[in-house]
């Protein structure tokens, strides 16, 4: 019984398909006549041109015919190899490896070009002279400290980094007695520099303050003005070129 | 641009030792005007050739140290080399008018280093930690 | 790559452990031997921020000088907080603190702002009302949140409120705050004052896409804010815009000389100080009109060299 079952399910395939396409043609003609009806004479219908089916059979007829020779306009032959290198010349570059050379040089020259990459510690890509980085409380040029315990920056800190506490002094000065900046949470937005009144917070050019451990980048106050005792010639230097422009 | 040549031609302006010191240390023979000198011995040159060197390369520093860090490099000359300033730091005149007496030794970056910075608080604690005492029995 | 990492710490820690040991742990906050003057840094920052006012201040008496200074010196700071700061609510938090500033000035107890410690100084030697040092503030203020004036009106008004201000307190400075013809005539010397200084900086503004001309000026004369901050001078219509204020900076600069006129325009010689801050608008205004009333010609940048005679044959013909 499993035998001619076999035989017979392709057989049944292929009455199913061949009945199919019998039933499609016909659709699909009167679908692309009436698509015509619609758009007249807008495409033309290559599955009833005759001609159509007929030159691309004659394509297909004349597919190993030789390569036509190619004539000038005066009617003399036309030869492509005419002018090219001679069966010598081929043969010495052959058997001399020039053009393996000629690699081997480009090779040679991209080795000692000179890298685009900057060469980091030894040179240093351009900073803008308003360029954020770490942070320093600054002095007068007498050496007296600027910041006056305002908090205006801590009010300002979008992250909350800044932590300030102060006091009043005997003469009357209000100092801070703490100005702890969390390095970890710091955003290096700037605010805190256009915010002071007194131009006590800055951010200097240094970005090379990376550290080792967490808790280095905990700044207390006396860090902050040491920082900012090492760099004052830096930062008065670019807040005078800088205030041309502000 | 011929980069052998730019290569060799480095090489012999400088010498062979410093090119054997640029090799171990920059990676690349490079030859150009010696501008200065910082007060740790690092020397910083720059070459404004544009056939020579290609922008951002045009400065930069031979670090004294054996065992160098970018933040070796003093303030002021960090602004010349990051091309901040156009001059050097000894011959830019707002550089020097703004120098203070109380300015303080630039450190290198000392982190992992027995000098690194520790964090501490500048006001007294808040809280006062409980200290028992026992009372010596009679 | 251990053992050179662990060499760098061992080297860098010897070579410079020392020095790092007393930058660090230096009680820092010690109080310094020599304190910053407030009235030299006052001095300073007028210098380099207002050099018309600091040649005026020449004509000021040695023992004024000081409160002169103090009171520029404060109009100067808060002139230039719009351009220290990239956001408006930053500008704000500065305004709150100068007004707290001029309370505690008031209450005898100055923040240690060199600034604010001069203006007390100032407060202490002359009757300066308070009031006045507020509306600096207030307009400063306003002048942030707004980008642009609505009118000719607002324009004025803001105007009076930064420049007359200042010229009252000065007046105040020099012992005239009674005469309300000396009043007058400093409210329309400060509005022309105002208005002068907007135009010589129509560039600046410009370039921080603010445009100081305001906008029924602007209206009138077909001028579109974003053409000028693009295309500068050449915009549509700019130069008779700029025209315009010009002409309103020199009607008060005359309205104020018609004050005068019953001494042939003379100034009683204990007002010319403050009213020599006349010369340098119309100083100004002469050039600009030299230009054309192109508020962007590169020959406005250019400070006039005859200035300082200008003030000073001004101050003896006791004529701005």
């Amino acid at each position: 019984m499993s035998l001619p079952r076999g035989f017979l399910v392709p057989v049944g395939v292929f009455r199913s398909v061949a009945s199919t396409h019998a039933r499609a043609f016909p659709l699909s003609r009167r679908l692309q006549s009436s698509h015509s009806h619609a758009r007249p004479h807008s495409t033309p219908n290559y599955l009833e041109s005759a001609d159509g089916l007929i030159s691309d059979l004659s394509v297909r007829k004349h597919r190993h015919a030789p390569t036509p020779h190619k004539f000038d306009a005066q009617g003399n032959e036309v030869d492509a190899y005419k002018g090219g290198p001679s069966a010598i010349d081929k043969a010495v570059h052959l058997f001399f490896f020039t053009e393996i050379i000629r690699g081997m040089w480009i090779v040679l020259e991209q080795f000692f070009r000179p890298p685009y990459t900057i060469m980091y510690p030894f040179e240093k890509g351009p900073l803008s002279p308003r360029f954020r980085g770490e942070h320093a409380l600054r002095r007068y040029p007498s050496g007296e400290e600027r910041c006056i315990a305002c908090k205006l920056c801590e009010a300002i800190c979008p992250a909350q980094a800044i932590t300030i506490e102060s006091e009043t002094r005997i003469d009357g000065s209000r100092k801070t007695t703490k100005y702890d900046i969390d390095m970890t949470k710091c955003i290096y937005c700037g605010f805190c520099q256009e915010a002071c009144p007194v131009d006590a917070i800055v951010e200097t050019q240094n970005q090379e303050f990376s550290t080792e451990t967490r808790e280095e980048l905990l700044y207390n106050k006396e860090k902050l003005l040491a920082n900012g005792d090492r760099a004052e010639a830096e930062i008065a230097a670019n807040l005078y070129s800088d205030h041309v422009y502000r | 641009m011929v980069s052998v040549h730019r290569y060799i031609r480095s090489i012999y302006r400088v010498g062979f030792r410093a090119w054997w010191r640029q090799l171990n240390y920059i990676g690349d023979a490079k030859s150009g005007r010696l501008v200065g000198a910082d007060q740790f011995g690092n020397r910083y040159y720059e070459n404004y050739n544009a056939e020579e060197e290609v922008p951002g390369r045009q400065r930069w520093v031979d670090l004294a140290q054996h065992h160098y860090h970018a933040s070796q490099v003093p303030p002021e000359w960090h602004s010349w080399i990051s091309h901040i300033r156009k001059d050097p730091p000894n011959e830019d005149a707002v550089m020097v008018a703004s120098r203070r007496p109380w300015q303080q030794p630039w450190t290198e970056n000392l982190t992992g280093t027995q000098g690194a910075y520790k964090p501490y608080n500048t006001v007294a604690p808040k809280i006062d930690a409980w200290e028992p005492k026992s009372a010596p029995r009679a | 790559m251990l053992s050179l990492r662990a060499a760098r710490r061992y080297s860098s820690a010897r070579v410079s452990f020392t020095a790092s040991a007393n930058s660090l742990r230096r009680y820092t906050t010690a109080t310094p031997e020599a304190s910053t003057d407030p009235a030299t840094y006052c001095r300073g920052l007028v210098r380099k921020h207002d050099y018309e006012s600091f040649l005026i201040s020449k004509f000021w008496p040695p023992e004024l000088q000081d409160g002169y200074f103090a009171i520029k010196a404060f109009s100067t700071e808060l002139a230039m907080v719009q351009d220290n700061v990239s956001v408006a609510t930053i500008g704000s938090v500065r305004m709150q603190f100068w007004r707290d500033a001029v309370r505690d000035i008031y209450a005898d107890k100055p923040p240690r702002h060199p600034v604010a410690l001069a203006l007390h100084a100032a407060t202490q030697a002359a009757n300066l009302p308070a009031y006045h040092l507020n509306r600096i503030v207030d307009a400063r203020d306003a002048e942030l949140q707004a980008d642009s004036y609505p009118s000719s009106d607002a324009l004025v008004a803001h105007a009076e409120s930064v420049s007359a201000s200042v010229l009252y307190l000065l007046l105040a400075l020099r012992g005239l705050g009674g005469p309300a013809d000396l009043a007058h005539a400093a409210s329309h010397v400060g509005t022309a004052a105002t208005l002068a200084t907007l135009l010589r900086a129509l560039p600046h503004h410009a370039l921080h896409r603010r445009l100081p001309i305001p906008l029924d000026v602007c209206a009138r004369h077909g001028v579109q804010q974003e053409e000028v901050f693009r295309r500068g001078g050449a915009a549509v219509g700019v130069v008779d815009a700029v025209y315009e204020v010009a002409v309103l900076a020199n009607d008060h600069l005359l309205t104020a000389r018609e004050v005068f006129k019953g001494s042939g325009g003379k100034v009683p010689a204990a007002a010319m100080p403050v009213f020599l801050v006349g010369v340098p608008v119309a100083s100004f205004l002469g050039q600009l009109e030299r230009v054309n009333f192109d508020g962007f010609s590169r020959q406005l940048a250019v400070r006039d060299w005859r200035l300082s005679w200008r003030i000073w044959s001004g101050y003896y013909r006791r004529l701005f």
